[in-house]
């Protein structure tokens, strides 16, 4: 199974990066005041960093 | 607003919709074709998003701002663990046949019912306020809807007036109908599951729903909304994490919260494990997961602020926001819509816990404990499966019960938000426990009972105390100045831990002790070498493509036994065809033939635990179990496994020294190769079969000034120009292509200007004989070369010198036969006139004249014969030379007999042996054979009888010569170099007259046959001349 345990790997990475960037230094950066598109910039960046997640999810999973 | 019988209807019209599709599925399951698709495994899981998040997440947002997130961020960051943690869990299931989280745990901790007891009374009471929160749910939603709010003291209200009364009736009977109809062996609910996929399909289209309304019409899209949103006095807060908002521990514990809720949850357990159709379908849940959380929370914070820009603070709980604003707008649609996909939610949550939860108390809770008491046996009348499913039925009903009651006590104090991060909590009390069961070797029996009673202690402390303190059940002053009046054990400061909001607190106190009791005493305590097998082979089994072996030594129990439980527990028909699938696989042709043994043991108990628990099942297996007197056999098996292990390792001990010793003696002997290879004074290298260097010697080094370390990679067009790299190169493939050792003479330049080697190159072959580099070593042989090159130039010079002296040579010859020849016309006239004198005028001189004529005659005669004798030495040397066989034994025999006539008076023995042949030219050999022979006669003269041998000796070298022997007057041994120079005479030519010149011709023929000639002689004793003809 070297292509699961790639992807088990991978998805692993995935979690860690995903942990770092929903906790405290890095979120900091954008918990601040200020809109893009008129939303409040902190929403934006977690629902950003969300999708960009799911997004590569998607794609570590495929094949 | 809405009629509480269009309410009604719609409900009911829903649910059956519901109950419907279920209905079809589960039939359609019984057919054998199974539901396993993805999307359905990954919308099922959407049952996650339960009536708290659906109502509990605006009111969240509304307080904390983007707390709510933090759940299902976690959540979603969880589930990308699938392969590794998710993996095990489902693994668990399919291999060990684990009914639920406290099977999970009961099945690795030894299949205890302490453990398994443990967990399912932590999640019943955990979760039982999880559950009264959805029906608070729906009944609120439903008084808001009818527009009854005003009366939402529901504790005030009969209970047949209650709506969530009714609502539990309803969801019972869904739950029973679907979760417990009948007991299937894998405790899968294709029904329940469809169902429940599209629950989360009406939740999601109601929250996008109710988004969309609030969004763009009741304002003019988002940024229209967060406009107006910025004149709100909280609005700062409710955009910020840190600093005025909320705190980073706070995020931080619900991301954790959100993690470990979303995999512990007894209904996220069952959905995400018990009811996965396929591995391969947590890979696609890992990512649409995670997208259905996204897109249902998408619009939580535009209703939140909605509403809170709508409605005055505190007129409106803010739970109700997503259903209070389409009513306030009075849109009853959308209400209506809300409402649904509100007891969507609930319902869909509410079936599946209780569903989870009655397997768990039921495998769990009552049937170890019934099992125990005999109320339940492995023999006995009737069919116990069906005693196990009213069980279950009546623990259904059992929880709803008691989530209802909890409701009606104590369920108006608090947010849906705080009773249901107060579940979160106790659900993560299994953490340790089973993530830890799953991974870590080292856990046991006694650490996981240690850790789950003081996290379960330590989470009621923290968070359930206070909970009842609010609601009047406790005296308040046991939260506000600690028991008996110690503040440093105040439920919300414990240890002095302040600063950290309720949740967190809890959290963190009821996690620390949990974990560090689970790891401390399994630590302390290690488990018996029995169950330390047990979890091996367990955790053994959940390695992806790892085979669980189920038995354990010394448990055995009769086919018939073992087929009569699961008669018993999963019908006659299910029992027959699980025997009849081991008897196949033992190679038996009836199950009743079956040896007792101890796989079959385990496995039957696999599958009992399928239905009934891992303990229950162990302890209706122990029940049949032979009974062996104190386990002699047993005890020597477990100790056998031991040894076996022990054994084994000593094995691995010892194979492992061997090579370690192995590689001590290779280090050595590469060593000493390295040593030898650097001292030797020839060129030595490796090259691999690009032409890259592998490695060179010392020697090599400083020849071309590149050092070791540099010369790796490297080829010969790095290092020498590419005429004379081309030359290396090619040799190379020569002998490559060769496949052998070849030789050959390579110049390299070196500081000194260019250098001779001899170069052997050879292939080197690893053990399967392909060959993978090329060697060469290579000796300088400059030095020889230039000698050699000396001797050549010495022997040219040789050559021309020894063609002048032949030209010289020649030239004499030439020159004394002409001399000779041309000298014999005067003498001739000379001896005619002289002869003239003496004949007629003799009488006319006198005496003295007559004398000096007579002198004069004599010396003309002696000039002349030494004239012929020089004509004849310089003939021999020219001419053509004819060899042929020639007989030399007729030929002395002839000259003997001329001689014999020439003086017939002389007495001389001739000794001749017969046969000597020789390839000649015969004149020549005459002429040889004449002159000895002669010469013997000559000088035997004085001997009264001559003797004269002819014949032939062997010679050293293996070759032969011929010689001629006399018994005349020989001669000096000194002078023997002399014998064959010309006019060299050792006699005077009176005593023996001759030429002088003979030997010399002699030599010289001999010399032209390519042989040699030499004397033995002494004085008075005769001579023998020896002499031998080339070839």
């Amino acid at each position: 199974m070297p292509k699961r345990s790639l992807q088990d790997a991978r998805l692993i990475a995935l979690f860690l990066l995903g942990c770092l960037a929903l906790t405290y230094p890095l979120l900091s950066l954008f918990s601040r005041s200020g809109t893009i598109f008129g939303i409040p910039l902190l929403y934006v960046y977690l629902y950003g960093a969300w999708a960009t997640l799911i997004v590569l999810a998607g794609l570590a999973t495929r094949r | 607003m809405v009629s509480r019988w269009v309410i009604i209807a719609s409900c009911l019209a829903y649910v059956g919709i519901l109950f419907a599709v279920a209905y079809w599925f589960d039939q359609r399951a019984e057919r054998g074709r199974l539901l396993a698709n993805p999307w359905v495994y990954a919308l099922s899981l959407g049952t996650y998003a339960t009536a708290w998040t659906f109502y509990g997440s605006a009111g969240m947002a509304a307080v904390d701002g983007a707390a709510f997130l933090a759940i299902y961020l976690g959540a979603s960051l969880a589930v990308l663990l699938s392969g590794t943690v998710m993996g095990r869990m489902v693994r668990a299931v399919q291999r060990y046949h684990v009914t639920s989280i406290a099977d999970l745990a009961a099945s690795r901790y030894g299949k205890s019912g302490w453990v398994g007891g443990a967990v399912a009374l932590g999640a019943v009471i955990g979760l039982i306020p999880y559950l009264a929160l959805q029906l608070k749910a729906i009944s609120n939603t439903f008084l808001m809807l009818a527009g009854e709010a005003g009366a939402s003291s529901a504790a005030a209200v009969p209970v047949l007036h209650d709506t969530a009364f009714y609502a539990v009736l309803l969801l019972a009977a869904f739950a029973i109908l679907f979760g417990a109809r009948r007991l299937s062996p894998a405790e899968r609910h294709d029904g329940l599951v469809a169902a429940v996929a599209i629950v989360s399909v009406a939740k999601l289209l109601a929250a996008l729903a109710i988004g969309v309304f609030v969004v763009f019409f009741l304002y003019q899209g988002v940024a229209d909304l967060f406009d107006q949103a910025v004149r709100l006095p909280q609005y700062g807060r409710l955009i910020a994490i840190g600093g005025e908002g909320l705190s980073y521990g706070r995020w931080l514990a619900l991301l954790v919260l959100g993690m470990l809720s979303v995999m512990l949850l007894p209904s996220q357990f069952h959905l995400v494990a018990v009811e996965n159709r396929g591995e391969k379908h947590l890979y696609s849940a890992l990512w649409l997961f995670p997208l259905y959380l996204l897109l249902i929370t998408l619009f939580v914070l535009p209703v939140a602020f909605a509403g809170l820009l709508r409605f005055p603070l505190g007129a409106v709980e803010p739970d109700t926001f997503a259903i209070a604003l389409p009513v306030a707008f009075g849109s009853p649609g959308p209400a209506l819509l809300v409402f649904l996909g509100g007891l969507s939610a609930a319902t869909a949550h509410v079936v599946v816990s209780t569903l989870a939860l009655s397997i768990l108390i039921c495998n769990n809770l009552v049937l170890p404990l019934l099992l125990r008491l005999g109320w339940i046996s492995a023999s006995g009348p009737g069919h116990g499966g069906r005693r196990v499913l009213y069980l279950r039925r009546f623990s259904i009903l059992l929880l709803l019960a008691l989530a209802y009651g909890y409701l009606r006590l104590t369920g108006h104090s608090y947010a849906l938000v705080q009773i249901g991060l107060v579940s979160f909590v106790a659900a993560a009390q299994f953490a340790p426990v089973v993530l830890g069961g799953l991974f870590w070797r080292h856990g046991n029996r006694r650490g996981a009972l240690a850790g789950l009673i003081l996290g379960f202690l330590a989470w009621a402390y923290t968070l359930v105390l206070p909970v009842l303190a609010t609601s009047g059940w406790l005296p308040p002053d046991l939260v506000q100045a600690g028991p008996f009046g110690i503040p440093w054990l105040k439920p919300l400061a414990l240890f002095g831990l302040e600063d950290v909001d309720w949740i967190s607190h809890g959290l963190f106190w009821s996690l620390l002790a949990n974990t560090g009791a689970y790891v401390g005493v399994s630590l302390a305590k290690p488990a018996s070498l029995e169950e330390r097998l047990e979890t091996l082979r367990f955790i053994d089994g959940l390695a992806q493509d790892g085979t669980a072996e189920m038995g354990l030594a010394g448990r055995l129990a009769s086919a018939r036994d073992l087929h009569g439980l699961l008669a018993r527990f999963l019908g006659p028909g299910y029992a027959d065809e699980a025997m009849a699938r081991f008897a196949q696989e033992s190679g038996v042709a009836h199950w009743q033939e079956l040896e007792p043994n101890a796989d079959l043991v385990g496995r039957t108990e696999s599958l009992l635990a399928g239905v009934i628990g891992a303990p229950s099942a162990r302890i209706l297996v122990d029940s049949v179990l032979r009974r062996a007197p104190v386990g002699t056999r047993e005890v020597m098996e477990i100790v056998d496994e031991t040894s076996h292990a022990i054994a084994h390792s000593h094995r691995l001990e010892q194979q492992s020294r061997q090579l370690e010793a192995l590689a001590a003696a290779l280090r050595e002997s590469e060593e000493r190769l390295e040593a030898i290879i650097d001292n030797a004074p020839a060129v030595i290298f490796m090259k691999d079969l690009e032409g890259r260097y592998l490695l060179i010697n010392r020697q090599y080094e400083s020849f071309i000034l590149v050092g070791r370390e540099n010369i790796k990679g490297k080829t010969d067009h790095d290092l020498y120009s590419s005429e004379l790299a081309d030359v290396y190169v090619r040799n190379d493939r020569r002998v490559l292509e060769a496949g052998k050792p070849l030789q050959m003479e390579e110049t390299l330049p070196a500081f000194d200007g260019m250098r001779t080697y001899l170069a052997v190159k050879f292939p080197l072959r690893d053990v399967n004989g392909q060959v993978y580099a090329l060697c060469g070593i290579a000796t300088d042989i400059t030095e020889r070369k230039r000698a050699e090159e000396a001797i050549r130039d010495l022997n040219r010079d040789l050559a021309a010198r020894g063609e002048q002296l032949e030209a010289l040579n020649q030239e004499l010859e030439a020159f004394s036969y002409s001399v000779s020849h041309d000298l014999r016309a005067p003498l001739r006239g000379l001896n005619g006139m002289t002869q003239i004198l003496m004949e007629q005028y003799a009488d006319r001189l006198d005496d003295t004249g007559r004398t000096y004529l007579e002198q004069i005659r004599k010396s003309s005669q002696r000039l002349s014969q030494l004239v012929d004798a020089l004509l004849s030495l310089s003939l021999v040397s020219r001419g053509e030379m004819r060899r042929e066989d020639v007989d030399l034994s007729e030929m002395v025999g002839k000259i003997a007999d001329d001689l014999r006539a020439g003086q017939p008076e002389r007495q001389v023995e001739f000794v001749i042996q017969a046969g000597v042949h020789a390839h000649g030219d015969p004149r020549l050999l005459r002429v040889v054979l004449d002159n000895l022979v002669g010469n013997a006669w000559k000088y035997s003269v004085k001997r009264p009888v001559g003797r004269i041998e002819f014949g032939t000796v062997p010679l050293e070298d293996g070759g032969q010569a011929y010689f001629v022997r006399d018994n005349g007057v020989g001669f000096d041994m000194q002078y023997a170099d002399r014998l064959f120079k010309a006019f060299q005479r050792f006699h005077s030519p009176n005593e023996y007259p001759g030429s002088g010149i003979g030997l010399a011709t002699v030599q010289r023929i001999v010399r032209r046959h390519g042989g040699r000639i030499w004397g033995e002689g002494a004085v008075d004793q005769g001579a023998t001349f020896y002499f031998t003809l080339g070839p």
